[in-house]
Parts: C-alpha cells; structure tokens; sequence
C-alpha cells in the first residue's frame, strides 16, 4: 500500500519534471531564436536609417542636413535617437519634392519605405520577444539568461503612408 | 532604382493542377519578379505540367478548408522534399535563398513544413479572411512559435490583416493582390445583345452570392425585357437554371473562361456585379473589372470597400431589392457608368503587377536587412 503510493508519487514527480523539463528547454530555445532575429532587426533598422540620414544630408535644405547629421551621430536605438529621427522624418515629410531631381528624389523614398519596413520588422521581433519573456515560467527562472530587454522603436511614419502600402 | 537581384524561395500551399486564387497570385508574382531582374524558385504541390521556375513537389490530398476544397500536400515524404528544395538553392547558381516567401502560413501545407525548417528571412502572406476563423484560433498554439521565426508579414487585405492579428499577433503590411491591368484592359470586346449584367465566379458556392442577384434579376426582369446575366465561371448549371426559374432565358452561361476570354466577357459588361455574401478576403473579380473599364455594383463588404473605394457602386450585402434598385439606376445611367469606368480604371493602376511586386520587394529588402543568420547573438 505505502510501497505502492510512494511509488506513485516518484512517477508522478518524474513525469511532472520531464514535462517542465521539456517546456523549459522548448522555451530557451524559442528565446534563443528570438533574441537573434531581434537583434538582427535592429541592426536592418539602423541600416535603414543611416542610409535615410544619408540621403538626407545630400540634399540642399539646411535644416535638413543638419537634422541629418545629428541622426547620424547618434549611436543604438535609444529615446535619443527616436527624438532625432523624428526630428528628420517631419522635415523630410515637409520638403518640396518637385525641386529634387529624379535619381534623389527615388533614392529618398525608397529610403523612407524602408525606414517604415524596417520599423515594423523590428517591432515585430521585439513583441514576439516581450511576449515570450513575460510568460511565468520565463520569469521564474530567468530562462532569458542576461539578454537586455528589447524596446520598440516608436516614431512617426510619414503621412500619408509612403511606405509600399495599399491605395485607400 | 536599381539593386541587386535577389534571390527567393517562394512556397505554394496549394496544388498547382486546380485553378485557385493563391495559386493564381503566386505564379503571377514569380513572374512579375523575375520581370524585374529577381531570381525565382517557386516550390508547390502538382502533378501535371509546370511553368520551368517551378519545383512540383508530388500530388495533394485534398481536404475542406474555408468554405472550399484546398488541395495541399503534408507529411515526412512532403518535408525531406522542401528539406530537399531548401538545399538545392536558388537555380541556376544553387546559392541559398536570400529570402523565403510563404504563403498561407498557418494552414497545414508546405508552406508551414517549410517553417519548420527553414532559417533565414521569412517572408509571410496571409491571403484568407475568414472572421470565422476557428481553425486557426485552435492552431495558433501550435503555430505560434512557428509564426516566431517569421521575419516580415503581409496582408493582402485591411481584413485578413485584422484577422490575423487577432489570431496570431504580431502586423502585417498590407500590400494587395495584383492584378494584369494590361491583359484585361485591351482587346476585343465580346459581342453582347441588350444590357448585359455580369457575374464572375463559382456561382454554386453560397458565400459568391448568385441567388440574391438571381432575386435581383427577377425582380427587374418584368420592366426590363432586354436584362442580360452574362455569368463565367465553373459550376452545375443545370441547377443553376432551375434556381433561376423563371429568368433562367435571361442567362448566358459562358463556363470557366481563360483570363483573354473572362477579359473579353467583362469589357463587354454594363454592370459587373459582386453579390458575396461574405467569406472574401480581397476581391480579383474587382480588380480585373475596373482593369476592363467595367463598372461595378458590389456587396458592402470590408474589403470591397477598400479595394473599390470611390470608383465603384456599394448595396448591403444579400439585399436582393437593393441591389435590383441599384442595378436599375445604373442600367439607366449612361453617363454614370463611364464616370465608373473611368474612375476605376485610374484606381486599378495601383494594382498592376509591377507596382504590387515592386512593394513585395521593399518587403523582402527589409526582410534581408535583418537576416537572422548574420545576427551577432549566435
């Protein structure tokens, strides 16, 4: 009777372990995988927006040059940078395109579509990241090991839409 | 502007011997890009013939899904072949894909084996919108950390977008299907006698709406002696005729027509109407209609309404008295009905097949921008 119900509690406990045990390396590596496409996503981001500033310090607008180049000095996705980028997006929303010539004026906007792209892929991998890492069991035991936090990267895409979208 | 060529891997879930409107998408898309320079391997289940950028991956089995019959391909003989395509690389070089697109990734079909497998950028187009959707509610536990390696998603609608956002999570870029606006644009008219009114589809699903246009059509058909309904598409018209009843004589079955004789057929329409009830996700017949410079009277449906916009005519969806009146004032409105053809010709612009694929390859650009095997965690 006791033998047997010891019993039963050891294969119990060892199925409830294999279970947790199963999830768990499920989960890291899951983790894994997501802490790399969020890192390689915000590396095409800041690709993205160097090549913007880029253009944007190629053309003649003062304002625009010099917004261009604070963007450009600024390292990582921080506040910091959203403030400047946002800074830039407004003033290259506001430029007078029919004076640009044709190869800069395309250049510019396949730039901004990327930009808002590359955004949204970026934010993407940081919400399945996020998602993931406030799951209980990710929590409890720490299972993203020293991996920062992601954080979206919020600033405002140009109105209308100049990203490849659908006519509305 | 000009790039490099891309290399891509582009998955069809559905079988490439049946006609079907993602099949249909994705060989129109393989074409449009390798018209733009781009290197294309499309890989789809088919047993007959195939266009040469296709790798035929066996013969499907065909299981219900959505209302239709979806013809897929599943199983561990389906995934040492997409194992097997992966390895092989992009023809003729044999390089790795830079970039894989899928198609329908949460159905069960190569699409989701090849997520399975796969690194790299992914690239994702939902083509369904069914609100409906409890398949993919029950899957997405299983799908989710699938959909985890997916680097780019698009919709081809603001409602398969919504819908799987709500499934799944995560957005999606919203570029729509193309359309060839050339093809249906030129070329001869079909000979038509009195006010032919159009319908394209399979009429004997329930969700394409041809018994609230029947109604419609009966009710007009006592004032209107020269009323036409000029139907293409596959069905059972022997049923179709006795639904129709008394207005059977008013219609000209035409059967599955090729895209040159469905062209023709619209060209000559008054009015091309679309009476869904329901069930669509974005709307070709509307688009290849305004391509042909036919007006359109359409169900109010989510994604009518923001494929049509301004250039096209709008009645609730299943109101047969509605749609008949609204039938009738256009049939009697000449000048209406060119405001339309005009108007929806200058909006189908926005869906010619260079312009849609040349925005699926800003996504792939992006996508490639963050390839996760050039990543610096691992």
């Amino acid at each position: 009777m006791t033998t047997a119900l010891v019993v039963a509690v050891i294969v119990a406990l060892g199925v409830l372990v294999g279970a947790v045990g199963t999830l768990v390396v499920g989960r890291v590596r899951r983790l894994h995988r997501l802490h790399i496409r969020t890192d390689a996503a915000r590396s095409g981001l800041e690709s993205a927006l160097a090549r913007r500033a880029a253009v944007g310090a190629r053309l003649r607008k003062e304002t625009v040059r010099a917004a261009a180049a604070a963007a450009l000095a600024t390292a990582g996705l921080s506040a910091e940078r959203e403030v400047r980028e946002n800074t830039l997006g407004r003033l290259l929303a506001g430029l007078d395109r029919s004076a640009l010539d044709n190869r800069l004026h395309a250049e510019l906007v396949d730039a901004e579509q990327l930009v808002v792209l590359g955004r949204r892929v970026h934010n993407d991998a940081v919400r399945d990241t996020l998602d993931l890492r406030s799951r209980r069991l990710v929590r409890l035991l720490r299972l993203h090991g020293t991996a920062p936090l992601p954080t979206y990267f919020e600033i405002a895409d140009p109105e209308p839409a100049r990203g490849p979208l659908t006519p509305r | 502007m000009t790039h490099r060529p891309l290399r891509i891997g582009i998955v069809c879930p559905y079988s490439l011997d049946v006609p079907g409107g993602v099949q249909a998408h994705v060989l129109d898309l393989a074409r449009a890009l390798l018209t733009l320079g781009h290197h294309v391997d499309v890989l789809a289940p088919a047993g007959g013939p195939v266009p040469d950028f296709v790798t035929p991956a066996g013969r499907a089995v065909a299981v219900p899904y959505n209302g239709s019959v979806a013809r897929v391909r599943f199983g561990p003989v389906a995934l040492s072949r997409v194992r097997r395509w992966l390895e092989q690389g992009s023809r003729p070089t044999g390089y790795p894909f830079d970039v894989l697109h899928l198609h329908e990734p949460t159905t069960v079909s190569l699409s989701v084996l090849t997520l399975l497998v796969a690194r790299g950028p992914i690239v994702v187009t939902f083509h369904t919108a069914t609100e409906r959707s409890r398949t993919l509610s029950a899957l997405s536990a299983v799908v989710r950390p699938l959909m985890e390696k997916v680097t780019a998603r698009i919709a081809v609608s603001p409602t398969a977008r919504r819908v799987q956002v709500r499934h799944l999570g995560g957005d999606a870029v919203e570029i729509p299907n193309g359309v060839d606006v050339g093809l249906f644009a030129h070329g001869p008219v079909r000979p038509t006698a009195g006010e032919p009114v159009g319908f394209v589809g399979r009429f004997d699903e329930p969700r394409k709406g041809m018994s609230v246009l029947l109604d419609a059509v009966a009710l007009l058909a006592p004032r209107r002696p020269d009323l036409r309904l000029v139907v293409v598409g596959r069905g059972d018209a022997d049923a179709l005729r006795r639904r129709a009843g008394p207005v059977a004589e008013r219609l000209d079955l035409l059967g599955a027509l090729d895209d040159a004789g469905k062209a023709a057929a619209m060209r000559s329409m008054d009015v091309l109407c679309a009476p869904h009830r329901g069930g669509e996700s974005f709307g070709m017949v509307l688009t290849e209609a305004m391509a042909a410079g036919a007006p359109v009277l359409a169900a109010d449906l989510a994604p009518f309404r923001s494929v049509l916009g301004p250039a096209g005519e709008l009645f609730p969806a299943g109101d047969a008295g509605a749609l008949a009146r609204g039938l009738a004032a256009l049939l009697d409105d000449p000048d209406r009905r060119a405001a339309l053809s005009a108007a929806g010709r200058r909006r189908v612009a926005a869906f010619d097949w260079p312009v849609v694929a040349g925005a699926v390859v800003q996504v792939y650009r992006a996508a490639v921008a963050a390839d996760p095997r050039t990543g610096t965690a691992g």
